[in-house]
């Protein structure tokens, strides 16, 4: 099977200002497992032909494939679609040709994707904002900017990304690949975690996983009397949790702490030496629990852009979920409580694998999401 | 149903809101609608898939429905899905104040305010370059 490298993503990495290769992580981390690559990529074939068509970098090409110096001849050239917007046309033409351009690439949610480009470059982070300039013309610098989004979603990088933040409950997140981008489910999960706190108490909370530190942030932000421990395995996603919480102002009260939970993790010695005792009040996270059959079927947007490592749970989606819960045995207190986001499969599969794998702990409560599906759980120590 | 009540167990509910606020005590917001959330009834974008993890969508609009009266409201201004549902309640308990109160709405009162406020300003102006 030859594999074809598209430049269309070096090109977009390059209109990003985003270095080429720290987009691509999350692809370079499953060159390990090959069968898991072709498998990932098996919707890219071309029609009649075993060419494998799909975005990645120069570098990942070759750890991919174990090429050294991967020859010009495996790089397609790929130039930007002449979008026809100039400095002549007014806003609401200017909007009309991107949702054309969006819609005709096949491009999911063209027509709010259209209006959020426009907005952003006419300087607004809301989604209606153009329609205040409908008869107004773009400057140069407007018409290139447009240019190089429409390029970079064509490449089918996610709106999220290209706006650089995005608005999570009441506060803004800075988001870039490949640190996984919020979702809309998340934000009751905070609100499920308010509500199970006692009021007026300090408490101390662990997270596991925190990404751009959406739920940690968020806590913090609507609690004054939280504070946050953070575990986050990818440097990319810690170092963006603690400039969130910098430009929030709310550093003070949160410790981001790199490193990966594994099965026998224990989190690192407090500044004495002393062994970490057990000391945290709840433990929350949105761990990585897509199932590994789910991989294969998830957009571009998702599988080259994002950290896949944010989402693979393994087999049954439950790797990490277990793992979290070993260390919540060592270090949350035994009336603390645990809540987790979750695959709606896991409230009727995660009861067997606590008693397999003899961990005390059992489901108080299941709750949906807006899309009226099981995603949360709330567990507690059972005796 | 559990995402509603979520919603609004920390919350003040926002008919008292709307009565707390104000910069005009003049205003009589004894007669803003209530609502209670047995009553509502929200839809949002179908086609989400699998959801979570699995799906990233940015189109996250709140369709709310009071049962009772049939009024509805669409909100999609937020970027925050929670946003959208809060500022969904918001308008729908003004849609419904300015539907069933009319002429009493809070709308109206402030209309009529602002051009009284007008009026007097103009007022003011005229008796100005009179004396001149």
């Amino acid at each position: 099977m030859a594999l074809h490298l598209s430049r269309a993503v070096r090109r977009v990495a390059h209109f990003s200002g985003i270095s080429g290769s720290r987009c691509f992580a999350a692809v370079a981390s499953f060159s390990v497992n090959n069968n898991l690559l072709k498998t990932l990529f098996y919707n890219q074939r071309h029609e009649n032909s075993d060419t494998v068509f799909f975005y990645t970098t120069k570098r990942n090409f070759s750890v991919l494939t174990n090429k050294k110096n991967v020859p010009r001849k495996y790089c397609r050239g790929f130039s930007s679609p002449a979008t026809g917007i100039d400095t002549n046309s007014n806003v609401q033409c200017v909007l009309e040709a991107v949702h054309k351009i969006l819609e005709d690439a096949e491009i999911p949610e063209a027509e709010t994707c259209s209006r959020y480009l426009v907005s952003q470059v006419l300087g607004s982070t809301k989604q209606f904002a153009y329609k205040e300039h409908l008869q107004q013309k773009l400057d140069n610098a407007q018409v290139e900017e447009l240019n190089r989004l429409v390029a970079c979603r064509l490449a089918r990088m996610p709106v999220q990304y290209l706006a650089g933040n995005w608005d999570f409950r009441e506060i803004t997140l800075q988001v870039r690949p490949p640190v996984f981008i919020p979702r809309p489910e998340t934000e009751q999960l905070v609100d499920i975690v308010l509500d199970h706190l006692p009021s007026k108490t300090s408490q101390r909370l662990l997270e596991v996983g925190p990404g751009t530190g959406n739920i940690c942030l968020s806590l913090l932000h609507e609690n004054p009397d939280i504070q946050v421990t953070a575990l986050e395995r990818s440097k990319m996603a810690a170092d963006l949790t603690k400039e969130n919480a910098k430009l929030l102002n709310l550093d003070q009260r949160l410790e981001v702490i790199e490193m990966k939970v594994e099965a026998n993790t224990t989190l690192p010695p407090n500044s004495d030496q002393t062994p970490q005792p057990v000391q945290y009040d709840a433990l929350v996270s949105n761990p990585p629990y897509v199932l590994r059959k789910d991989l294969i079927s998830l957009a571009p947007e998702i599988y080259v852009y994002e950290d896949l490592r944010a989402l693979d749970g393994g087999a049954e989606g439950l790797d990490v979920i277990l793992n979290i819960l070993r260390l919540a045995l060592k270090y949350v207190k035994p009336d603390g409580l645990i809540f987790l986001e979750v695959d709606p499969c896991h409230p009727h599969i995660l009861p067997l694998h606590l008693e397999k794998q003899a961990l005390p702990f059992k489901i108080d409560k299941v709750l949906k999401d807006f899309q009226d599906k099981e995603r949360f759980l709330i567990l507690s120590r059972s005796s | 149903k559990y995402k509603m009540l979520m919603l609004f167990r920390r919350n003040i509910s926002t008919s008292r809101n709307l009565l707390k606020k104000g910069k005009n005590s003049n205003i009589d917001k004894s007669l803003v609608p209530v609502i209670v959330e047995e009553d509502l009834e929200e839809k949002f974008i179908k086609g989400w898939g699998p959801g979570g993890q699995s799906v990233n969508k940015t189109v996250n609009a709140v369709f709310l429905r009071h049962v009772p009266t049939g009024i509805w409201v669409k909100c999609h201004e937020h970027r925050s899905l929670d946003q959208n549902r809060k500022t969904a309640r918001k308008l729908l308990i003004t849609r419904m104040d300015d539907e069933l109160n009319g002429e009493d709405s809070v709308s109206s009162q402030e209309r009529r305010l602002a051009s009284g406020r007008r009026q007097q300003k103009r007022e003011k102006t005229r008796l100005k370059y009179e004396k001149k």
